[in-house]
């Protein structure tokens, strides 16, 4: 890590404790590419034009649970959005909980985005929203998901085209991938899933479910499928 | 100071004669809002001593243009949603006297069961996050905004007396209550100075013509310092 390379965001004081993020780029120097609002806990992810832009926010404080209102992708951003809701690995910093409670994608530009990876310690990921986007986007990685062990809520991708869900333990919470495709990703998912999963549109890339589905809700899978077998 | 005496004076009074558990929380301008009931919190570069603050004349000014890193924000944290025959009002006359960059968030209401409703600006423009509108503002003077909310779902705005817009409240924002405002963005290039007038905050009984007479009157006494 080059110090003189990241731009950090510190609570200097308060007056009465509110839980707040500290965001920071990885990759670079340009504050314009990302806009924090610590009141809604909205961050707005504005230019980033590099293949990989990188970028931590996460719960500054070790109290309670840091609710991440919203990613907000706007349009013009090219690339691949890689947003950790931690520390960059070795940095050492401590840091509490945190629940992203959305993704929202619908001002991107569809087409300009190569793909959107969330990683960290998602211990209760509330929710992720995704459409427009024609790159892979994962809900990365399994070390992280699979320290809560599972997926607790609903996880919905609209036209999406390819989707990865490492974490190993039990997702409990509903997936859904809706739209009229054709989804051409692939579609791995691992871990054991005791809620719903609706995968709907027509699709040619590989499904792939590597888990106990014995207690799963239900698996409903509509559309055309290709000649692949999708289970 | 005569003059915000009595505004305050009619806020309490309305408060004071309605039946359910209506409340306000009013911010005058003439002192710093933490000295008021408001709880503060400053980001900045590390060892920078945030946004240079100052009161004029019962207007408060935020002035974080020297760093983008800068934000400076002011909550009052309890359930803010009116009951069932009551309706929320938000208040506040502020002006955009400087602002470059990305827009800059400027207020931000969580509604007790899930749900935000938040806004930005820039110079001439105001935004609203979650729904991705904006609306044209006279830049560099005060405005005059009011929201109004029954049911915590729907609410109008009005700028200077005039309806601007319908709309809906977010409904899958923070699972939290508060009212904030303040500089509310870091980043994005976005430098600001904010003269904020007053802020007032109500859940009053169902609207009666006498009422939602008096709170325009509660602006008018602030007005044209």
């Amino acid at each position: 890590m080059i110090l003189r390379n990241w731009f950090c965001v510190a609570v200097v004081s308060t007056s009465v404790a509110m839980a707040s993020a500290t965001v920071s780029e990885w990759n670079g120097v340009n504050p314009a590419k990302w806009s924090y609002n610590p009141q809604t806990n909205t961050i707005e992810i504005l230019a980033a034009d590099s293949a990989t832009f990188s970028f931590e926010a996460y719960n500054s404080g070790t109290g309670a649970p840091l609710d991440i209102d919203n990613i907000v992708v706007q349009s013009g951003v090219t690339g691949t959005v890689h947003v950790r809701i931690a520390p960059q690995p070795g940095s050492g910093r401590t840091y509490g909980a945190a629940n992203v409670k959305g993704i929202n994608l619908s001002a991107a530009t569809t087409g300009n985005l190569a793909g959107v990876v969330i990683s960290g310690d998602l211990g209760a990921l509330t929710g992720v929203t995704v459409s427009n986007i024609t790159g892979a986007v994962a809900a990365d990685d399994g070390t992280n998901i699979s320290v809560a062990g599972n997926l607790g809520a609903a996880l919905t991708l609209n036209s999406a085209t390819a989707l990865n869900v490492a974490g190993g333990g039990t997702h409990t919470g509903d997936i859904t991938i809706a739209g009229a495709g054709p989804h051409t990703g692939a579609i791995s998912l691992t871990g054991d899933y005791s809620g719903d999963m609706t995968l709907t549109g027509d699709r040619s890339g590989q499904v792939k479910i590597n888990g106990d589905l014995t207690s799963t809700g239900s698996v409903t899978i509509t559309g055309e499928v290709g000649d692949r077998p999708v289970c | 100071m005569l003059r915000a005496c009595l505004a305050v004076l009619v806020v309490g009074s309305v408060v004071a004669a309605s039946t359910a558990a209506p409340y306000s929380i009013f911010y005058s301008g003439d002192d710093f809002p933490e000295n008021e009931g408001w709880s503060r919190a400053v980001f900045d570069e590390p060892g920078g001593p945030g946004a240079v603050r100052s009161l004029n004349d019962g207007t408060f000014t935020i002035d974080s243009t020297r760093s983008d890193q800068i934000a400076d924000i002011y909550r009052v944290s309890r359930s803010i949603n009116p009951a069932p025959g009551e309706v929320f009002i938000a208040e506040w006359r502020m002006r955009v006297v400087q602002q470059s960059g990305f827009r800059n968030g400027v207020l931000a209401i969580a509604r007790d069961n899930i749900g935000t409703l938040s806004f930005s600006v820039e110079s001439g423009v105001l935004y609203n996050n979650n729904e991705n509108w904006s609306v044209s503002l006279t830049p560099g003077e005060f405005h005059i905004f009011r929201i109004v909310s029954a049911d915590m779902s729907i609410y109008t705005l009005s700028i200077d007396g005039m309806l601007v817009r319908t709309g809906l409240w977010d409904s899958r924002g923070l699972n939290r209550s508060f009212i904030g405002w303040g500089d509310n963005s870091t980043g994005a290039n976005s430098l600001v100075v904010l003269d904020w007038d007053y802020l007032s905050f109500s859940v009053v009984p169902e609207p009666r013509m006498g009422f939602l007479l008096l709170v325009p009157f509660v602006a008018a006494t602030r007005r044209n310092r």
